[in-house]
Formats: structure tokens, sequence, C-alpha cells
């Protein structure tokens, strides 16, 4: 239930150069934002756009943020994704680079999903963590493995989770070795000791399309992470499985289930062997009312390592 | 009497946040299941039979009990026997579609009303399909861009909702002599103590689907 709250919230962060959320339960009729270390200041109100706002620069000179460069409310019992931005290509490199003509309101760390990609069939509805972004050029797939080339297609940013942890997450690939390193497209965020299941799928009626289908059902604990390459080491001996390969365009054509990582548990022998909270793998509720700040010079979560002190407040009434 | 409407409207709030807490949970962390039989070329497609089919052979494959009794055959026109089934919770908008897909039996033809659930739809071969406006949605999901429905088809046991402190939702009350120093305004509202938890993966799917 809603509690009547008129007053202000206020806090204070270091940049790490991605987009910053603020959780504040009572919610956001404005906020007003400053960046310590380079003097600019935003603001944002109730009434204007998601995306957008006020920036002040040093000297005095107020400006819009371009759309995508601001603020975005955020309500993750609503979940709506950001705006259809069309991309031109994604490219054969060993981390696939979409090129786009607008990255407005990317950083590194979020995720986007994409759609209608000609030529990458496989990777339509999937959602991606992106890597390093060159403004209004391109960003990359940080995790995805190497695709033949795709053209034309769109994409949109996905600036939330599933708001219940620990969450399934699409699979990259999966190594052939005694205890299988498995890469997920989208920061996953499991412990070691949870225990997940997978779900390999034939495609399009062909086992040989995702390849290691016999890993299908079976039930693995986690026994090391690596947020780098974003991957999991399980405790399944795939070195007599078939080579995981990710679906062609061709294959993903007829229509196919991705292959998931499912969290179903915890062992707990495994947990208490690597002192690790052994209630990790609870169900939580990470819902929250609150607003995004995009991050980036020139936006109101900052460069890497600046200071930010922000105010935010909620008004008696309001009169658009 | 003011005090009886607001009481009205926050049970319903009450039991329907309980509906989507559920859903959010089911939705975050439950395998899935694109739908491709349908017809309307996305990803998933729009449900069909071999979809519903196929994720009742996966669930009976891994020894999920049905969780509906069948309904017998009764002597009455227009009306025919309901196989024991799995039970299906979706959103309103999957309605229209499911009357369109071959073997669906309305609940209307089912042979006794008495075994019939109010927010029922009907029922495809080993499926009864449960529909409500706070059923699972993903925006702009598809391949398309569509937006997906998210239908949980499950087995007995698959899901519970642990409570906390010996309940699951407080409906609270406290009367003006509490309230206020005036004695002027009440206090109502409720509180939760509950989360939903998958007990078993291999008994539960989300069967995603778009629309036609």
């Amino acid at each position: 239930m809603s509690v009547i709250f008129t007053g202000t919230n206020q806090g204070k962060f270091t940049s790490t150069g991605a987009s910053q959320t603020l959780n504040i339960r009572s919610g956001v009729d404005w906020i007003k934002v400053l960046n310590y270390t380079d003097n600019t200041q935003y603001f944002w109100q109730y009434g204007m756009a998601a995306g957008v706002g006020k920036i002040t620069a040093a000297n005095g000179t107020t400006a819009s943020l371009g759309a995508g460069l601001g603020f975005y409310p955020i309500d993750t019992s609503l979940n709506v994704p950001g705006a259809s931005v069309v991309l031109t290509t994604i490219s054969g490199a060993a981390i696939p680079v979409v090129a786009t003509g607008n990255t407005g309101g990317l950083a590194n760390g979020d995720i986007v999903r994409l759609y209608n990609v000609t030529g990458g069939v496989q990777l339509n509805s999937i959602d991606f963590t992106i890597g390093a972004v060159t403004a209004n050029v391109s960003f990359t797939l940080a995790y995805m493995s190497q695709i033949v080339a795709a053209n034309a297609g769109t994409f949109r940013r996905i600036p939330y989770n599933p708001i219940f942890y620990p969450r399934n997450r699409y699979i990259v690939s999966i190594s052939q070795a005694v205890e299988a390193v498995v890469v997920l497209t989208v920061t996953h965020g499991y412990k070691v000791g949870q225990v997940v299941s997978f779900v390999v799928p034939s495609v399009g009626g062909s086992a040989a399309s995702y390849g290691m289908t016999e890993i299908n059902s079976l039930q693995g604990t986690i026994l090391a992470i690596d947020t780098a390459t974003n991957s999991i080491t399980v405790d399944i001996d795939t070195t007599a499985f078939t080579a995981f390969a990710f679906p062609t365009t061709a294959q993903a054509a007829a229509g196919f289930t991705q292959a998931q990582v499912v969290p179903v548990g915890m062992n707990t022998a495994e947990g208490l062997d690597s002192g690790v909270d052994i209630l990790s793998d609870a169900t939580i509720n990470t819902g929250l009312i609150g607003i995004q700040l995009v991050g980036g010079a020139n936006s109101p979560a900052g460069a890497n390592n600046d200071v930010i002190y922000w105010t935010s407040g909620n008004s008696f009434s309001i009169n658009n | 009497m003011v005090l009886n409407e607001t009481a009205e409207l926050l049970g319903l709030s009450l039991r329907m946040t309980e509906d989507q807490i559920t859903k959010e949970m089911l939705a975050s962390t439950a395998s899935f299941y694109n739908c491709t039989g349908g017809t309307n070329a996305d990803l998933p497609t729009d449900i069909s039979l071999s979809d519903i089919d196929e994720v009742t052979s996966a669930l009976l494959q891994n020894d999920a009990w049905m969780i509906m009794d069948m309904v017998g055959g009764e002597n009455k026109f227009g009306t025919g026997p309901v196989r024991d089934a799995y039970l299906a919770l979706g959103h309103v908008a999957l309605a229209k579609d499911l009357n369109n897909v071959n073997g669906f039996i309305s609940k209307w033809n089912y042979p006794n009303q008495n075994e019939v659930v109010r927010s029922e739809w009907g029922c495809v071969n080993n499926v009864r399909f449960m529909l409500s406006s706070v059923g699972s949605v993903s925006p702009n999901a598809s391949a398309l861009g569509n937006n997906v429905y998210n239908t949980f088809i499950q087995g007995m046991e698959a899901l519970a909702c642990v409570e906390q402190d010996n309940y699951s939702a407080r409906f609270l009350y406290r009367p003006p002599v509490f309230s206020d120093p005036l004695f002027q305004n009440v206090t109502i509202g409720y509180v939760f103590a509950e989360v939903p938890r998958i007990l078993n993966d291999l008994w539960i799917t989300n069967m995603r689907s778009t629309l036609r």
C-alpha cells in the first residue's frame, strides 16, 4: 500500500561510469543531482519524459539532456523496455559488435534485447549485457560468441532484470571439460554452491542444432564463477558430450526454445566447503521503486570515479 | 459503509498483489518453452495444440503429477468428459487464441459444472487453463518485438507459498481511538509475510506465446 510522504531523500555515490539505480520506496516526483567532481548539475521532475532531463554546466549554462541521457523513473512491477532503435549490422568478430547510429543512454553493463535481425535470427528476443560503447557508432555484445555477420534489425534497452533472484539465464556456450564452463548472455549473479538445471533443447527438430543435448535436464553445482567472462563452472563432466554450438540463423528460422540455465537450489555441502552463505539460493524479491541515473560524462550518474550527490523529493500536490 | 467498501477493495488488492508476486517469481525463475506450432511467424508463435502437447509430454516425462481430476462423462447433450489435467495459469488476452486451438473444450462443455473453477476458461487435452487479468506478460519480448504471454503449466507441488511468522497476509484495522488523537481517522491496511518458491523446476514450465 502506498504511504503518503511529502519530503526529501538524499544520498551520494561514487560513479563507475555505468547507470546507477536509486532505490527510493516513496517514489520520485523530482530529483536534483550534483556532480561534485566536474561541477555539473542535473534536474528531472515528474511530467518530463523518461530518459531526458536538464543539465546545468559549471559555467551556469542550462541545456536539455538528449533522449536516453537523463533519468528513468523505475517501478519494476511495470517492466517497460526502452524505445526501439535501429541497428545496421552485427559483426562476425569474436565479440560481436552492433553498429547503430544511436547509442543514446547505453552504458557498459546495460542490457539490450535484439529484434528482427536479418541474418541473425538466432539472436532475436535474447537479452544481452553490453560491453564497450562507442557513442552513436556501436556497442559490443560482451559475452556472446562469434556469429556469421548479420544485417539490419532493432534493439531496445532493457532497464530492468526479472524481479526475483536467482534468475534463469540464456546460455552462450558450454565447454567440453571434466568440469564444464558455461557462459551466459546476461550478468548472472549466481553464487558458488548454487545448483542449476540445464535446458538445452533440440532446435527445429534437429538435435544437432545446439549440439550438447546430452546435458538437457541435468543438474550441476556451481564450483566457480568468473565475472570477467560471465561464466560458471559446474560439476558436470561434458568431455564425452557433443560439442555445444549456438544455432545458426537458418536453424533458428524454424522457431526454437533457447538454451537456459535454471537455478533450482543449493548444494549445502559445497556451500559450507566454500565458505559461502548456504541460503544464497533463497528466492528474493528484488523489485523496487526509484529512479535510474544514466551513466557517462554529461549524464547524471557521471563518468568513472566522479562523486555524485543527489536529492529527491515528493510533492504534496502535482499539477502538470 | 465507507469502512466496508474500503475493506472490500483492500481485500481485492491483497489477493491480486499475491497473484502478482507469484507470477513475477515464476516469470523470473521457471524454465520456459517457446511455442513454435502457431501461425503468426513470430518467436514464440501463438499457442497451438502441438505446443500444449509438447509441454504436457515433458511434464509427464519428469513424473509431474496432475492436479485436476478427470470429469467423467454424463448423459447430457453438448458435453464431453474432461481428462485429468495439469493446471495452466495465463493471461486473459489468451482467451481468443485458446478458443481457436484444435481440441479446445470450453468449460461450459464440461459434464459437471461443480468441477469447474471460477477463473477457468477451458481445457486442451491434459491441460486446464485458468486466466486472469493480472496474468504474466513480458512486454516486447518476442523476436518481432511483440508482447510475450507467459502461461505457467504445472503439476502437483511444483511450487509453494512459504508463510513466515505463521501467516501469509494480515489485514489490519486500528479504530480511531488508536489512530488519531482527535478520534477522527482510522488506519486500515494489510501486510504480507509470504514468499512464493518453486519446489521442483521439472514440474513446471513457462509456455511462452504471442497472440495470433
